[in-house]
């Protein structure tokens, strides 16, 4: 692990990890919020499930923020034939002489820091439920072996959600859902594009941001947002959401990440979106967004915006979202002529967002002032 | 708007893709002008009339300009082209239903602002030469 300065400023530190899941977006298309809701589950210390089809970069998201964030990274493919000892490390021999049943567990998933099962609800009985502890308490038990665990998160991958009932404690665990699907039709260029790039190099990130981070969420104060929580709870149960007592508690973990990650020590409303990635089934966190659309309307976040603005489909975070949008853009303004046209169609789009989003009377004051600094690059003749 | 009954607009809380774009007086001319600016496109569609302008076709085609309105299509109400970033006071179903009493050719614009009914039922390909036409007002 990197040594880095005992961070104070938590606005500074996650404005680091910013630049971690912005290095992580690089070349990923539609891949976001999939990337922002692994850095919030790692900050909560709590466990995600991605649920779509093979070959969208799941992994790939997994492994690139792992890396930018300098930790112990595991992978592994389980099918219905995999054995306990691929993923926990084999039987130490030497101590299997002397009787003991020792697990040898250098490099496995018992050390790593951030972990990616794909296909998890394929793995034997024996594999799940040495699983649910290590994922519940951090602890590996096998045989002789006992050993604390530095799993900050893991995330797991299916195809759908096991209908199997004797699964649903296990997925149950995994108190953050995303469902990602292929990349549309309209970013098959841009999908394209950046599988051509070269992949990030990892390493360079600094874990004590996130240890700054973790803890700062330990100590966010969740008591002003307590009875807008609950608010949002029976919102959800009028909706015919039910969410297990264990997920509506646990949930208030990510809420207090939400607020670290945006340099809060006092979650507000606008920290209450990833409420909405607690919801077990897509079709139920589509329905927790109608629920939920008034509560979440000032949902905001500096650090995610992409998953603040994928859960409140709030105005704020769309219009923060678009005001970066706009500042990058005009960041990379081209010199030579020949890009000109090609700048000035992206100015264009950017603009029609705009205006297609906000009505010029309903247009938040930063999105009113970057749509000013468009406008005006647009007259420019950019 | 139609037979007197008020229908208010307002912010939509997810806003629609747009489909057309439509606009009046120094607007209309300035949208022309950056179709203009615009390499051709085939899947670009228009209605005119003098000083007004509606271009309907895929989201990503539609040019922007000062002063211009977006416009999509509200799965509730298929056959009305309703503002991006508002929706009726009143069910889209029973505006649509209202608005096809008075155009009875979809689809149908609904501008809240001034109220005004377009239809782009015969939206013909609208390319270079057409919109200098147009801007010359030798377009009928």
């Amino acid at each position: 692990m990197l040594e880095c300065p005992a961070v104070t400023d938590l606005i500074a530190a996650s404005r680091g990890l910013r630049d971690v899941v912005a290095g992580a977006c690089r070349g990923l298309v539609e891949r976001e919020s999939l990337v922002e809701l692994i850095v919030l589950s790692a900050v909560a210390g709590e466990h995600l499930l991605v649920v779509g089809p093979p070959g969208t970069a799941k992994s790939e998201a997994v492994r690139r923020v792992a890396g930018g964030l300098g930790l112990r990274y595991f992978e592994y493919l389980l099918g219905r034939f995999t054995e306990p000892s691929e993923i926990f490390g084999p039987v130490d021999l030497r101590k299997l002489r002397e009787g003991l049943v020792e697990t040898e567990t250098t490099g496995m998933l018992p050390e790593a820091e951030v972990a990616f099962l794909d296909e998890v609800f394929l793995g034997s009985t024996a594999i799940l439920n040495t699983l649910l502890a290590l994922l519940n308490e951090r602890v590996f038990r096998r045989g002789h072996t006992v050993r604390r665990c530095p799993l900050r998160v893991c995330v797991a991958a299916s195809n759908g959600l096991p209908e199997d009932p004797s699964l649903a404690a296990f997925a149950d665990r995994f108190l953050v859902r995303c469902f990602v699907e292929p990349v549309p039709d309209a970013r098959l260029e841009e999908l394209l594009e950046g599988g051509r790039r070269a992949p990030e190099a990892p390493g360079g990130g600094a874990p004590a941001w996130l240890e700054a981070l973790s803890r700062a969420a330990g100590e966010v104060d969740l008591a002003p947002v307590t009875s807008t929580y609950a608010h949002a709870v029976r919102r959800l149960r009028q909706a015919g959401l039910w969410l297990s007592d264990r997920r509506v508690v646990k949930a208030q973990r990510l809420v207090a990440a939400a607020a670290a990650l945006s340099g809060r020590r006092e979650a507000g409303a606008a920290d209450l979106w990833p409420l909405v990635f607690a919801v077990p089934t897509a079709e139920g966190q589509e329905l927790a967004r109608g629920a939920l659309r008034e509560l979440l309307a000032g949902a905001e976040s500096e650090a995610l915006r992409a998953a603040a603005e994928e859960a409140s489909q709030g105005p704020l975070a769309r219009a923060a979202r678009i005001v970066r949008d706009v500042d990058a853009l005009l960041a990379e303004a081209p010199r030579s002529p020949e890009a000109l046209g090609a700048f000035r169609l992206k100015l264009e789009g950017v603009a029609r967002e705009i205006d297609a989003g906000f009505a010029p009377g309903a247009m938040p004051p930063a999105l009113a002032a970057a749509r000013e600094r468009l406008v005006a690059a647009l007259k420019g003749g950019a | 708007m139609s037979g007197g009954a008020a229908v208010d607009f307002r912010p939509r809380a997810r806003p629609l893709e747009p489909s057309a774009v439509f606009a009046e007086g120094e607007a209309a001319e300035a949208l022309a002008r950056a179709c203009l600016g615009r390499p051709p496109s085939t899947s670009l569609r228009g209605v005119w009339a003098p000083r007004l302008l509606a271009l309907v076709g895929p989201a990503g085609e539609l040019p922007w300009a000062e002063g211009v309105a977006y416009f999509g299509t509200d799965p509730a109400a298929p056959a009305l082209l309703l503002p991006t970033h508002s929706e009726p006071s009143v069910p889209a179903a029973l505006l649509e239903r209202a608005v096809l009493r008075v155009v009875s050719a979809p689809p149908v614009l609904v501008v809240p602002w001034p109220p005004r009914l377009v239809s782009a039922a015969r939206a013909r390909p609208f390319g270079h030469a057409r919109l200098r036409a147009w801007l010359e007002g030798a377009l009928a």
